[in-house]
């Protein structure tokens, strides 16, 4: 298989990294776990159609999507196999993505570790509540639990920028409750690199940017704002999926 | 997990039950929801050293296999009703023995998972449903969380049939004390401060603006989601969102089942703007160790914190279908301590069990039922059952020593409501060899062992066995107004 540019392997690094991080590895689990993560990567792309007859990936009905989506346009997957970002795997994407430690991240009431309590919300096993399977669906509770853990690790870096030199959120004057377009569109793109590893689209640009219309409404100012924009790409599907 | 689940459903049906018969019908009550509370007697409770004992008067002892498990017995109530003559079991039965039904049952495993799944899915009856799953598809149409699962094991697994909507499969909960936080996915996360995302109301409304911008631009536009929209795991997450998580959030469970205080630095809640159940204090009086009191997070008797949560759920009409699990002094074993010491440990796991039971009993019978009209003048126990599964009972014999009972399909368990036809013990423990005997489904008449001598055990086809999990698992779920095709229940039970 050719190498793939290495931006686009980067949503996937950590799923590559951890694999099914609890429960036991099988034989085969490393190779299926990287060819199913290449064949995902290879939809997203308009070019990866022979690299991927050279995985063995998407059959050819994906080949018959390719046919008839026009230039540029994103290609339908017909397996669309995604798999949901287990806690571990979520926790580690958030510390790369904002610069944070594990205990980071996420500690409800400032006490317990939001993975500790909602592990198995999070996709994960508790051995010692005697869950030793992973729930076949998700649980009514997945999305609000990855929605808490995603959201104070955003409020969890902007404390840390406020209070030193900043590090994710460093487009915008956090102290200030306007902002230029340029400097929004900065903010956007840092982050959006930084959770979904590429660039923004205009369209999505737009929308978080008005988001700074609803923060100033509420009283609020830049850093509201950054952690709105934060909150919203790390809890998108495509961050929560590989 | 799916496969494990269809393992299950065809090594439930060994004598050639199908597991896909029973179809839904018609539920027998319309006035309101009933609830199910299903305690996990988690590694076998055995109804000998309960509600099911042998005199130590008419013990038989074999010369080789030793003394049938026996007892100082005694009778509360002066009916059939029968146990152990110390606190506990005597102070359930003077409770609520007019509402208990002890039931012999012959089970089919003595593996523990698997008799845990065969015990509360009755042998995949009813399509492979779990008794929690077949109430809350039946009564929580319109509850947020109708099967809510604090089990661990076989107990805490779901049930075998493909066609149940998720919606009604259980939510499994491994921390009472905190899961309410999960019910939500921005209140408390912060301190209370001065900046807006820190302050709950405008928090809240921020959030929904971000929201709004994922699910509707991000999710439209991204080309990630346009290649990848038919992913069923991402259609899950949408899903979820549009239909579930707001009526969780709108519900304000976040609230409505924390029953803890503030607790300082155990558990600041009002540092981070969060608040208690009205009802917390109420219910930290009955269940005074189901708050954590160190960092850990965990209850100091795990058990009492289950009870708590499942009181709120029901309380709440969040649930009607509730999993415990008796977690062990150990944090593990339970009722399998019997293979240490069987006469300590299971009547310390049957103390508890029928404490906690108690106390949750009590918050049920103080919380007054209202339907659309206003109140009705009934409780919430009034239309509740509370299930102790015991998975399988034990070796019938003591050898004299501490060491070695082991595992035995043959037991009984015990429900207590009002919706039973209570004060029965249906079966009776031979004491010539332990075993508990079949009954008459309608009369409840026992049908005692015939033809076997002293010591000697009775055969696993013996016609005058109990019923096995498929009919105790219908019998309940008929009490409880639960009704599908092909269903064996036992008439005995059911209340006029």
């Amino acid at each position: 298989m050719r190498a793939l540019p290495a931006l686009l392997l980067l949503p996937v690094l950590p799923a590559l990294l951890i694999g099914c991080d609890d429960k036991p590895a099988g034989p085969d689990d490393d190779a299926t776990e990287t060819t199913e993560t290449a064949e995902t990567t290879d939809d997203t792309t308009d070019d990866t159609v022979d690299e991927t007859t050279d995985t063995g990936g998407p059959t050819s009905s994906d080949d018959t999507a390719t046919a008839t989506t026009e230039p540029g346009e994103p290609v339908p997957s017909t397996r669309a196999d995604l798999r949901l970002k287990r806690w571990r795997q979520l926790s580690l994407d958030l510390e790369g993505a904002l610069s944070l430690t594990s205990d980071q991240i996420c500690m409800e009431a400032g006490v317990y570790d939001c993975v500790d309590l909602n592990v198995v919300p999070l996709g994960g096993v508790s051995v010692q509540n005697g869950v030793f399977e992973h729930p076949n669906t998700l649980q009514a509770t997945s999305n609000l639990a990855i929605e808490r853990l995603a959201l104070q690790a955003c409020y969890n870096r902007l404390i840390l920028d406020l209070e030193g030199e900043p590090v994710i959120y460093t487009d915008v004057d956090l102290d200030a409750a306007d902002a230029s377009d340029a400097e929004a569109e900065a903010q956007i793109t840092n982050l959006t690199r930084r959770l979904l590893a590429r660039d923004p689209l205009p369209e999505e640009t737009a929308a978080l940017s008005g988001l700074r219309a609803d923060v100033a409404t509420e009283g609020g100012d830049n850093a509201d704002w950054a952690v709105l924009v934060c909150f919203s790409l790390a809890t998108s599907t495509e961050a929560l999926t590989y | 997990m799916q496969l494990v689940a269809a393992g299950t459903a065809a090594g439930a049906v060994p004598f050639g039950l199908s597991a896909l018969g029973g179809l839904p019908r018609a539920r027998a009550f319309d006035d309101g929801p009933r609830f199910m509370v299903v305690i996990g007697c988690f590694g076998g409770a055995s109804m000998l050293d309960c509600f099911m004992p042998v005199s130590d008067r008419v013990a038989y002892t074999h010369p080789d296999r030793g003394t049938v498990i026996s007892y100082d017995t005694t009778r509360p109530r002066g009916d059939d009703m029968s146990c152990p003559d110390r606190d506990q079991p005597v102070s359930f039965l003077l409770n609520h023995g007019s509402e208990s039904v002890v039931m012999g049952y012959q089970g089919s495993s003595v593996n523990h998972f698997e008799a845990q799944r065969r015990v509360v899915n009755g042998r995949g009856t009813f399509r492979g449903r779990t008794l929690t799953e077949a109430v809350s598809s039946t009564y929580g149409g319109a509850m947020t969380l109708p099967n809510v699962n604090m089990g661990r094991g076989g107990y805490s697994e779901p049930g075998a049939d493909v066609e149940l909507s998720p919606r009604y499969q259980a939510e499994i909960v491994t921390n009472p004390v905190t899961f309410a936080l999960s019910t939500s996915g921005h209140a408390g996360i912060t301190p209370v401060g001065d900046r807006a995302i820190e302050t709950p109301d405008i928090r809240a409304r921020l959030i929904e603006k971000a929201r709004t911008v994922r699910d509707e631009e991000l999710e439209r536009h991204s080309p990630f989601a346009q290649t990848f929209a038919t992913s069923r795991v991402r259609q899950d997450l949408i899903t979820g969102r549009r239909d579930r998580d707001p009526t969780l959030e709108s519900a304000n469970l976040i609230e409505k089942l924390l029953y803890v205080p503030d607790l300082g630095d155990i558990f600041p809640l009002n540092k981070y703007g969060l608040s208690s159940a009205e009802e917390a204090s109420q219910i930290l009086d009955v269940l005074d160790d189901a708050w954590p009191t160190n960092t850990s997070g965990i209850a100091a008797d795990r058990l009492e914190a289950q009870a708590a949560l499942a009181y709120l759920l029901i309380r709440n009409e969040v649930s009607c279908g509730i999993t415990l699990t008796e977690p062990g002094t150990d944090g593990f074993l339970a009722f399998d301590q019997s293979h240490v010491d069987h006469r300590s440990a299971q009547q310390t796991h049957w103390d508890r069990v029928l404490a906690v039971a108690d106390k949750l009993i009590g918050l049920l019978k103080g919380a007054e039922y209202h339907d659309a009209s206003g109140p009705t003048g009934t409780s919430y126990w009034d239309r509740t059952m509370i299930v102790f599964a015991t998975e399988f009972g034990r070796d019938k014999w003591d050898k004299g020593g501490t060491f070695g009972t082991g595992h035995n399909m043959n037991n009984g368990l015990l429900a207590v409501s009002p919706l039973l036809k209570g004060g029965q013990v249906l079966g009776q423990t031979d004491p010539w060899n332990g075993h508990i005997c079949g009954y008459d489904a309608d009369t409840g008449a026992p049908t005692p062992f015939t033809g076997l001598a002293p010591g000697e055990d009775p055969a696993y086809d013996d016609p005058n066995l109990p019923p096995g999990e498929e009919q105790v698992y219908g019998a309940l779920l008929d009490a409880v107004g639960v009704s599908y095709d092909g269903q064996q229940t036992i008439p005995a039970i059911q209340r006029a």
